[in-house]
């Protein structure tokens, strides 16, 4: 049995090893915003702090690349694939958890085969399929709102993790509430959808970073500005010959700040949705 | 049950159907002469940021006002070349295909063998349209042979080119005793060597001192085999010529000095410009198209003399790699495929290409542009001493797969500098790197 001076130095290792990787963890975010406040010649020769703080950048880096805009368009396409990613999430995964019906397991089975495609692989029919679309649709796909959401709303990651949660909802609350009068919709929208705030917001929180961070898609299927994400913007601020980290660290800090403002708000939800959902590890 | 079938059938007929063949029918250039390329609306495809996209914006704003014919051009941001080689693939499945779109020799291979680009050819001896002799000889033949394939095929037009030059620090270069940078790779390694034990007065880090960051880009091991008077490909465009003694003798000597400190691998994008401009490194290989990015490093670094030379060499002359990606016309409608060939022909032209290349530091593909290069290049000295190195320049391999094979390159460098076998490690990339010309 260890003694006190035992467990002292085995805490204290502990608070060491958690620091150190702590700030491991912050490191890149902290060199992000240190850079951000430098002159371009500071970048250039790997200075850590700069000789004093260039606030002119976050206003050249919004204004030179029309960075509103873009910011813009990146809220509203994560709001809309957010929304529609819970939607469709849901419906999928209540009836993978909750009902009872053949071919029930092998369709999960292949919902979860879908995760090992990587994107690249998808990439060339899902264009096609968009194209089509384009061209058929009475409202455009290409270069606008369609093409960047519509695809990203059925994810294989959020109805497994909905119904690793919702396989813990007991049945007898849907006898319970079959007695009452209720179905199968009612049941899930009014008893399962509050039970299941924290898996959504964890799916939310996801969401919304995938659909943030997305590059190469909206790339592929815009041509102008007018729905082109922030980080097509921020691709910008590398040329050829070389980059202007300065300006694109001012300008990744301003596309971190709304994921560091939705993880505050869903940070107890998110960390209990990744432990209920059976993902932790 | 049958009649949903019938229904799938056709739902997935609707989708073939859809999906099969670009926007536009392809169109053959038949009576080039007559065709009216008038009030077309065209897109250009580029990978240009920043400075030169405002330029080229501006550019074709000019044109757009100023052409007889009203043609219209709409620039757009594509991405990078990675992005724009991705959104061509899937265009040439069946999505819409760019009129004009930036392509390196290798990818535009591609799209021409799934005819998505066109000759351009007929164009440029077109005498309605096309270019008269001497214009034609104005533009520096070499850069216009690495868009021509078999037959005379002429894939791309080139709009510049950059080539790639040793970047050196002249006050360090002093202080070592050297009379000027080296002219062989010996007189190189000699001072890598003592730039290792003698750091530059300008140095805050003394701890380090290096003679070359090495950069594993197979670009740079192409400066280095062809100063020796190797390629990368046989004359015949047959096959890779990467088991050479010209490769072996490039990567041991990178080996060589690695291992006794002299050289470092490139860590971090740009990290050989960063070393350079704190006063940590002598010597980079670099395009000369970064001129400004290390004069701007230079300045707000440690502050001193330096210049730009062409790469040590064993042949009797200097030879440098040149490169740098073409303009294509995509395989649209002759009246669009016109219109995007006037626009070509346009910003070709020595006034266009002396405003691009001042606002990009690319070197431009006409030579007269120089004559209206006066001024830049009294302003720009290293521009000028780099320019003049251009009839010494020797191109990669223009053959479809080269990107494939430029990152098998760049492994076999990073494997054999760092100690792995070099026979085994050149055989396995020969022999690879060939295997990727049999798939095309």
């Amino acid at each position: 049995m260890p003694n006190g001076s035992d467990r002292g130095i085995s805490q204290w290792l502990t608070y060491a090893g958690l620091t150190l990787t702590g700030a491991a963890a912050a490191l890149p975010f902290v060199w992000m915003m240190l850079s951000s406040f430098m002159t371009r010649g500071e970048t250039l020769r790997r200075v850590f702090l700069p000789a004093a703080v260039q606030w002119g950048n976050y206003i050249e880096a919004w204004s030179e690349e029309d960075f509103g805009l873009y910011f813009e368009n990146s809220l509203w396409i994560a709001l809309l694939v957010v929304g529609g990613t819970l939607l469709f999430s849901l419906m999928a995964a209540y009836p993978l958890a909750c009902m009872e019906f053949r071919g029930r397991e092998p369709i999960f089975v292949v919902i979860l085969a879908t995760l090992m495609i990587p994107e690249t692989v998808t990439m060339v029919p899902n264009f096609l399929t968009v194209s089509w679309l384009h061209q058929v649709s009475p409202f455009p796909w290409l270069n606008s709102w369609p093409a960047l959401t519509i695809p990203f709303m059925a994810s294989a990651f959020s109805i497994f993790l909905l119904r690793q949660f919702m396989r813990g909802i007991p049945g007898e609350l849907f006898d319970a509430a079959r007695i009452d009068g209720a179905g199968h919709l009612r049941f899930l929208f009014q008893i399962v959808l509050p039970l299941c705030r924290a898996p959504l917001l964890t799916v939310a929180m996801f969401t919304f970073i995938g659909s943030w961070n997305a590059l190469g898609w909206p790339l592929l299927v815009t041509n102008t500005p007018a729905w082109r994400p922030i980080a097509v913007a921020l691709q910008k601020f590398v040329s050829e010959a070389g980059p202007e980290v300065h300006l694109q660290m001012a300008g990744a800090v301003i596309a971190t700040i709304p994921v560091l403002i939705l993880y505050g708000l869903v940070q107890k939800e998110f960390t209990e949705g990744i432990s209920m959902s059976g993902l932790k590890g | 049950m049958k009649k949903h079938k019938v229904v799938w059938i056709c739902l997935l007929a609707g989708i073939l159907s859809g999906c099969v063949g670009p926007e536009q029918a392809p169109q053959d250039v038949a009576d080039l002469e007559s065709i009216n390329p008038a009030g077309q609306e065209i897109v250009f495809w580029y990978q240009h940021t920043r400075i030169r996209e405002e330029a080229l914006q501006e550019m074709i704003a000019e044109f757009n006002g100023t052409n007889p014919h009203k043609i219209q051009v709409r620039g757009e941001f594509a991405g990078g070349y990675g992005d724009i080689y991705n959104k061509m693939v899937v265009g040439l499945q069946g999505g819409s295909l760019p009129d004009l779109v930036v392509a390196y020799q290798n990818q535009s291979l591609e799209y021409h063998a799934a005819d998505g680009i066109v000759d351009l050819g007929p164009y440029i001896k077109s005498s309605a349209w096309g270019l008269s002799e001497a214009e034609h000889t104005d533009y520096v033949q070499a850069f216009m042979q690495q868009d021509q394939i078999a037959g005379g095929v002429q894939i791309g037009l080139p709009p510049n080119r950059s080539i790639e030059v040793i970047y050196y620090n002249a006050d360090w270069l002093q202080e070592l005793g050297a009379e000027g940078p080296p002219e062989s790779w010996q007189e190189f390694a000699r001072l890598c060597r003592a730039a290792r034990d003698q750091p530059f007065s300008g140095n805050e880090n003394k701890e380090r001192s290096l003679g070359f960051v090495l950069d594993e880009d197979a670009s740079r091991l192409a400066s280095m085999v062809f100063s020796r008077g190797g390629s990368f490909l046989n004359e015949q465009g047959s096959a890779y010529t990467l088991d050479t003694p010209e490769v072996r003798a490039s990567l041991e000597l990178m080996a060589e000095l690695l291992a006794d400190g002299s050289v470092e691998m490139m860590g971090e994008a740009y990290g050989d410009q960063t070393a350079f401009n704190v006063g940590e490194c002598l010597f980079i290989l670099r395009s000369t198209s970064g001129l400004p990015f290390v004069q701007e490093g230079v300045e707000s670094g440690v502050g001193f003399e330096w210049d730009v030379a062409p790469p040590p060499h064993t042949t009797p002359g200097p030879v440098v790699n040149f490169y740098g990606a073409s303009i294509s016309i995509g395989r649209t409608t002759q009246e669009r495929q016109l219109a995007a060939w006037l626009f070509l022909k346009w910003f070709t032209e020595p006034s266009q290409q002396a405003r691009w290349v001042q606002a990009s530091n690319y070197f431009p593909a006409r030579r007269s542009t120089q004559e209206l290069l006066t001024e830049y290049f009294q302003t720009n000295p290293r521009y000028q001493r780099a320019y003049a190195l251009l009839d010494y320049g020797t191109p990669e391999p223009a053959v479809a797969g080269y990107d494939g094979v430029r990152r098998m390159i760049s492994q076999a460098v990073v494997k054999v500098v760092q100690g792995g076998k070099i026979d085994p490690a050149l055989q396995k990339l020969q022999r690879e790197a060939n295997a990727t010309l049999e798939i095309y």
